[in-house]
């Protein structure tokens, strides 16, 4: 249905209401509809069209769909989000309306939520980096945005995509506390400002993939002419590892995971902000857990994330830490 | 007999106001319950006119929406009352009586009834397939095969074995 139709329906709707007959009766008894009764400015009674659904209000339609996407929070239940969405266009158009981002509910919905940091509140020798296909919508730190291959990074991406934009650096520290302590790691999120852990900070949040069916009557979105370094809005964030403590009883070095990793294996890490102390930001935020990550079983890891941390960039840092690090170990 | 000064409020209580659907029906309803319809408030409030005719709201449909109004406006319901009775009130109504009850909510202005309904609708849309959506809200599917296709490769991860109804 197009946007016109709907505004046409709705229109008449409104001149309905305002046509609505009213006659000096007073309401003592009971009218019987055999009563004759003359209402000039009364349409007649039509039956109800095919179609006329369609033309629902929109506000009723978003008031439906909004219902549909708040009852439903968690996979796979939530798919039906997602089937509002493909309806048709308008449907689409209505649902990502809706849906917000996980910054602001906490929910994954569409693909593009895995590029979008988790909310603030909800969590409980080798060098990589990462690079994205696409670039943040706000672009935002410093210079290396596009950088080649050069440097010889291990690919955390499978395939090589047409345009790479180094989102993020991991390097791991050879280990300064010699054999079988935690492994030191270091990571520089190219495509997060620092300012986004300071008070009203944000991350860069896409609200959709470049390309994306929708805009494909919109004009696609140069990529090589918006690269990262576009704006200068301040230092990349940069995430350093929690310094374990020695448990004395147990001999070891440990973190508290909350439950969440149950087994000592070296590639356990939590990480938290590595800010300088010019930079303002919170103590308490800089004790903030941002990405932890554990073994809790053979083959079995539970990755934990938070803003502003996108599901991608979590996923690949905890991908790094399966790659043998002799000059770790 | 009664004094007038508790006479007065009480006859003023029990004002009521002819509704007229668009297929003829006329009901008879307390002003109390009308005014909880913010579109029936403002024509009640422009004019002293006791009958109003609606022109696109059936006679099914405005029963419904009045015996909610009615029982809404009833002082002598307690909060609990009213809820259950909201809840036993869409319950069991088929797909298109909701539809109808929606569209007239909004005409009239009932919000929390509408809310209900629209919450109802939701209820039963999870689950059913999109096929049975767009034929439920006579939508024409706007994709192209090919399109439609791309936006199930994108959003992949909704589109796996769950098992759906399609009617």
């Amino acid at each position: 249905m197009s946007f016109k139709s709907i505004v046409r329906e709705l229109k008449e709707m409104k001149d309905g209401i305002g046509s609505m007959s009213r006659r000096g009766v007073e309401g003592k008894h009971w009218r019987s509809r055999t009563r004759s009764f003359i209402a000039p400015d009364v349409a007649p009674f039509e039956p109800i069209e095919q179609g006329q659904w369609a033309n629902l209000p929109p506000e009723l339609l978003l008031d439906i769909i909004r219902r549909v996407e708040e009852s439903e929070t968690a996979w796979p239940a939530r798919t039906v989000v997602l089937f509002c969405a493909s309806v048709c266009r308008s449907w689409r158009d209505i649902t990502k309306e809706i849906v917000k981002t996980p910054e602001e509910c906490g929910r994954l919905t569409f693909p593009i939520s895995l590029k979008q940091g988790p909310p603030w509140s909800n969590f409980l020798g080798t060098k990589f980096t990462i690079y994205d296909s696409q670039p943040p919508n706000d672009a935002t730190v410093q210079h290396n945005s596009r950088q080649s291959r050069r440097f010889y990074p291990k690919q955390v991406s499978p395939k090589l995509p047409a345009y790479n934009y180094s989102v993020a650096t991991i390097s791991y520290e050879l280990n300064v506390l010699r054999t079988r302590g935690p492994r030191r790691m270091h990571c520089m999120m190219h495509s997060i400002p620092v300012s986004s852990i300071q008070e009203g900070g944000t991350a860069p949040t896409p609200i959709s993939f470049p390309h994306y069916i929708d805009d494909k009557h919109s004009s696609s979105p140069n990529l090589s002419s918006s690269p990262l370094s576009t704006s200068n809005s301040g230092t990349a964030l940069v995430l350093k590892n929690k310094a374990p403590r020695w448990h004395e009883q147990l001999q070891c070095w440990c973190l508290n995971f909350k439950g969440r990793v149950t087994v000592a294996s070296v590639k356990n890490f939590q990480l938290v902000a590595a800010v300088d102390p010019s930079v303002d930001v919170p103590a308490a935020e800089q004790e903030k857990v941002i990405l932890q990550f554990g073994k809790i079983g053979k083959d079995i890891f539970t990755m934990d994330y938070r803003y502003p941390l996108s599901a991608f960039q979590a996923f690949a840092i905890c991908l790094s830490s399966f790659d043998t690090k002799p000059a770790c170990e | 007999m009664v004094t007038t000064d508790e006479k007065g409020p009480l006859t003023a209580k029990k004002k009521s106001v002819i509704i007229r659907s668009c297929d003829g029906d006329e009901f008879l309803v307390s002003e109390s319950a009308a005014v909880l319809s913010t579109s029936l408030k403002k024509i009640l409030e422009e004019k002293e006119d006791r009958l109003i005719h609606l022109s696109d709201i059936d006679n099914k449909t405005l029963a419904m929406v009045i015996a909610y109004l009615s029982t809404h406006a009833d002082d002598g319901l307690s909060d609990d009352l009213k809820r259950s009775f909201d809840q036993e009130f869409v319950s069991g109504k088929e797909f298109d009586v909701l539809k109808y009850l929606v569209l007239a909510t909004d005409t009239l202005q009932v919000t929390c009834l509408c809310y209900t309904v629209a919450k109802k609708m939701a209820d039963i849309m999870k689950n059913k397939l999109v096929e049975w959506v767009r034929r439920e809200f006579d939508i024409q599917n706007d994709y192209t095969p090919e399109a439609e296709a791309e936006i199930r490769r994108l959003d992949a991860w909704a589109w796996d074995d769950r098992q759906l109804e399609d009617d």
